[in-house]
């Protein structure tokens, strides 16, 4: 048997192995592309686990991926010219039961390693981080340089607080009272005569349930009447999510104040400019640095100290660490769907592709690049809506379906058949996400509709799992079958 | 004369090369693996003796012989001959106006060769590409009797269809016929067996590390032969399969294709169109011709049975001397540039010979074609 180049012999012997007993799975190839996806993959691994040396600094993962996976192409272009030569469809081969099945999951596994490498620089730049800095490590050393700033810079910090009045009216009320009803106003202003009520406002009972988080301190005058005080900013170094897996806390300006504001003692400030010039190296930036808008027109008292200790360079800095840390967590479902999707669809087009005829796979293509413009057209002269175009494309589907089913009654094979078929198969996944999206943007014009702030996501998640197993469920007994029937029958 | 006597009688005469191919055949029906191993190796032999020009040795002989006895012992297999298709008014048009193949009727049986000649465009390929399942019937029905219920995929499965024009393989030969054999489930050890098998047997074990681009047009029609013979088709329908072999390949491959097709271990039967009449007409138990889409003759049609006998022989001899030779005896004689034709219903062939001899009518080529579809070109 053929002796392939840069392949070691426990591969060789199981392809020879495969090549003889199993030729469905060995004309997939599936064990070849996982060989070269995982040395591949250990390659760019290593490389990026050398370059991303440096957490702090802004991550190029993007360049990276647009590298790698111009690589994986390549290697997706190769494996279809080169590897995926042998049909035992289109050989007529022996017939067995879950051949499609099996096929179609060889597919996508091998499409899924080449797509999988791509996220591989993205995982490393997380380990990477996450191996350089502790989640607590972050906040600790936030909060430190945030009263280190504020220690050192006492005599120009602002003491000040702001103060807000809030009159909360229920929000079904909220849309007739205003605060331009200038009876209400004076009718409070008079009851809060001995605060501040030049910023006195009305809030709705929602917007101030929300408003209570960020709250310094707050004085209740009645049920309905607040006062509230909003201490000044002395948090120069923060990042959103820096705390979110963390047990400790970013300081607020408030509990930095009271920590070492409101009973300041001198500090030892030899000491403290050691740890600034600590965080300093820690956590600055190095290189390219454009945020420095602002520096020179707004002498604010934040300002000055940012920019005499470089913290916006440190705050850069963290908000890469703290970008790349939780990359992953939170960013998980994005990618999942990144690589499913793109792995699904390159496994649909190998599929159709390796079931149906070159002509009518490219008349497949033309056919629905034609729908999209004569749909483009039909959403032009028609009102245009979201519920339009889905409705468009579920009646494409239902006709594909109708082309489809007359396969099975037909002696003969024709180009018409094979693109309902292809179209059909290709857009079966993605149906429950349309139908769902249907609904949802038919219930968006009925806000009376008690189901209208239901759990969107949940709802297009159970459509995007329902799709992928209705087609697993419907290869073998229909598309298989369909495709059979149309590939074999006799031409005109 | 049974199988193993007439490869003795190969042996003894020193046809070596057809007694190879024989006692490669007659171990493969056997059925016993490791009477055909030493077959293979025995044939390997050969063709390494052949290969350096060496003097075929005694003990190659007795090894043969030793085969060949082994064989016997185990041979238990007959081929048993059974109807496989059958074909009733089927036609084809394409478009108005265009092309059209006029009803036909053939059947055929396993072990049997049909041969189907025409001149070029008359209908030959769309006649084979019908019985084929790959063109849609006008009319008529195709039975393949093996089939239960046929759908159009177990048909394909069924039957192997060489075209005219061979697509191309892609890697390393060997590994396609590996394949095919694979996806005719025969698998493992057997599945190496039975390629290094074929490789022997078509004489192509010193091609098979080879890609298609590094082999000639001939060898790829062998390559294809052994690809579908391993697929073990019930029905092998090749279109035009000598075009790109030369003479001694004709006869070797038309040969080589009935003894597979009669072997006990896959009897199958063989339907090919070729322009080669002559070597067609040599292994086919039926010959149809097809002029303008209509089947002008069968030979196991009685209605259109032969009533007059001809021959055709080319000579130096001027149209008047045999006008005067036969000029009593009622014949046609015909003359198309390069040789001539005579039709009679009063002589034989052998009559029509023995005349010319005896006038010392000096003759370099002769040929009864009572039988042959050549008369009607």
């Amino acid at each position: 048997m053929n002796t392939r180049p840069f392949i070691p012999k426990f591969l060789q012997k199981l392809d020879d192995r495969l090549l003889l007993n199993k030729p469905t799975t060995w004309s997939a190839r599936t064990h070849l592309v996982l060989y070269f996806a995982t040395l591949f993959a250990f390659v760019i691994g290593l490389i990026c686990f050398l370059f991303f040396s440096e957490a702090k600094s802004y991550s190029n993962v993007e360049n990276w991926v647009i590298f790698i996976g111009m690589i994986s192409f390549i290697g997706f272009v190769f494996w279809v010219i080169f590897l995926l030569r042998f049909n035992v469809f289109k050989r007529y081969g022996n017939w067995f039961v879950w051949d499609g099945l099996k096929t179609f999951i060889l597919y996508f596994v091998s499409i899924g390693s080449m797509v999988a490498v791509c996220f591989i620089p993205s995982a490393i730049d997380t380990f990477r981080a996450n191996q350089q800095f502790g989640n607590e490590e972050i906040v600790s050393d936030i909060n430190e340089l945030n009263i280190a700033a504020c220690k050192l810079e006492y005599n120009i910090l602002p003491m000040e607080w702001g103060i807000d009045t809030f009159q909360v009216v229920p929000i079904s009320v909220s849309n007739r009272v205003r605060p331009n009803d200038d009876d209400a106003m004076e009718e409070i202003a008079v009851q809060v005569e001995h605060v501040n009520t030049s910023t006195y406002s009305y809030i709705d009972s929602i917007q101030w349930e929300s408003k209570q988080s960020n709250i310094d301190s707050v004085i209740k005058l009645n049920d309905s009447v607040f006062v509230v005080y909003e201490c000044p900013t002395y948090v120069f170094v923060s990042s959103y999510n820096a705390d979110d897996y963390s047990a400790k806390k970013i300081l607020k300006s408030a509990e930095i104040y009271r920590t070492a504001l409101r009973d300041f003692k001198k500090p030892d400030r030899a000491a403290l400019f050691q740890r600034m010039e600590y965080f300093k190296k820690k956590y600055a930036v190095n290189g390219r640095y454009y945020d420095d808008d602002g520096y020179d027109v707004d002498d604010s008292y934040s300002v000055k100290i940012s920019k005499k200790y470089l913290l916006k360079k440190i705050n850069n800095g963290i908000n890469n660490i703290v970008d790349k840390k939780y990359y992953w967590i939170k960013y998980w479902d994005d990618n999942l769907r990144g690589f499913y999707y793109t792995a699904l669809i390159a496994t649909l087009v190998v599929f159709i592709f390796r079931h149906s005829t070159a002509k009518t796979f490219f008349l497949s293509l033309l056919a629905a690049l034609l729908l999209t413009i004569f749909s483009a057209f039909l959403i032009a002269i028609s009102n245009g809506r979201e519920s339009t175009i889905l409705s468009y494309i579920l009646l494409y589907y239902v006709i594909f379906l109708a082309i489809t089913l007359t396969i099975f009654s037909s002696t003969k094979r024709s180009a018409i058949q094979g693109i309902g078929l292809n179209c059909l198969m290709f857009m079966t996944p993605f149906v429950p996400l349309i139908l769902v999206a249907l609904d949802d943007s038919l219930r968006t014009t009925n806000y009376n509709d008690p189901n209208y702030y239901r759990n969107e996501a949940l709802y297009y998640l159970i459509a995007e799992i329902a799709g992928g197993v209705i087609l697993l469920i419907l290869i073998e007994p229909f598309f298989r079958n369909a495709y059979r029937k149309w590939y074999a029958s006799p031409e005109q | 004369m049974n199988v193993a006597a007439e490869i003795y009688s190969y042996l003894k005469h020193g046809d070596h090369s057809v007694a190879v191919r024989r006692i490669l055949d007659f171990c493969l029906d056997s059925g016993n693996d490791a009477l055909i191993k030493d077959a293979i190796h025995w044939s390997k032999e050969y063709h390494a003796y052949e290969k350096t020009n060496t003097p075929i040795p005694s003990d190659f002989i007795t090894k043969g012989d030793g085969i060949l006895s082994e064989a016997s012992k185990a041979s238990g297999q007959n081929y048993q001959p059974y109807s496989l298709i059958s074909a009733e008014k089927i036609s084809k048009t394409y478009g108005k106006g265009n092309f059209s193949l006029k009803p036909i009727d053939l059947s055929l049986a396993t072990g049997n060769v049909l041969g189907v000649v025409g001149e070029n465009g008359n209908g030959k390929t769309t006649l084979l590409r019908c019985l084929a399942g790959q063109l849609e019937l006008d009319e008529g029905e195709i039975k393949y009797h093996l089939l239960k219920k046929p759908d159009a995929y177990a048909i394909k499965n069924h039957i192997a269809f060489m075209p005219q024009r061979i697509p191309r393989w892609y890697g390393m030969l060997k590994d396609n016929l590996h394949f095919s054999a694979s996806i005719a489930g025969v698998h493992g050890e057997k599945n190496k067996l039975m390629v290094e098998f074929m490789l022997e047997r078509l004489n192509l074990s010193s091609y098979a590390h080879l890609t298609w681009n590094q082999i000639s047009s001939g060898y790829r029609t062998r390559f294809e032969i052994a690809r579908i013979l391993l697929q073990k088709p019930r029905l092998l329908i090749l279109d035009e399969p000598l075009a790109n072999l030369d003479i001694n390949a004709q006869q070797t491959i038309l040969t080589d294709l009935i003894f597979i097709a009669k072997g006990a271990h896959n009897p199958m039967g063989i339907i090919l169109s070729s322009q080669q009449l002559h070597e067609v007409e040599k292994v086919a138990d039926t010959v149809i011709f097809i002029k303008q889409g209509n089947c002008l003759y069968s030979s196991n049609d009685k209605a259109t049975a032969i009533t007059t006998n001809a021959v055709e022989f080319e000579t130096v001899a001027s149209r008047e001397s045999i006008i005067d030779l036969f000029g009593e005896t009622g014949i046609e004689l015909q003359f198309n540039g390069g040789s001539y034709t005579i039709i009679t219903a009063n002589l034989t062939a052998q009559e029509i010979v023995e005349k010319m001899i005896a006038a010392k009518i000096p003759l370099t080529y002769f040929r009864d074609i009572t039988y042959s579809t050549k008369r009607f070109f």
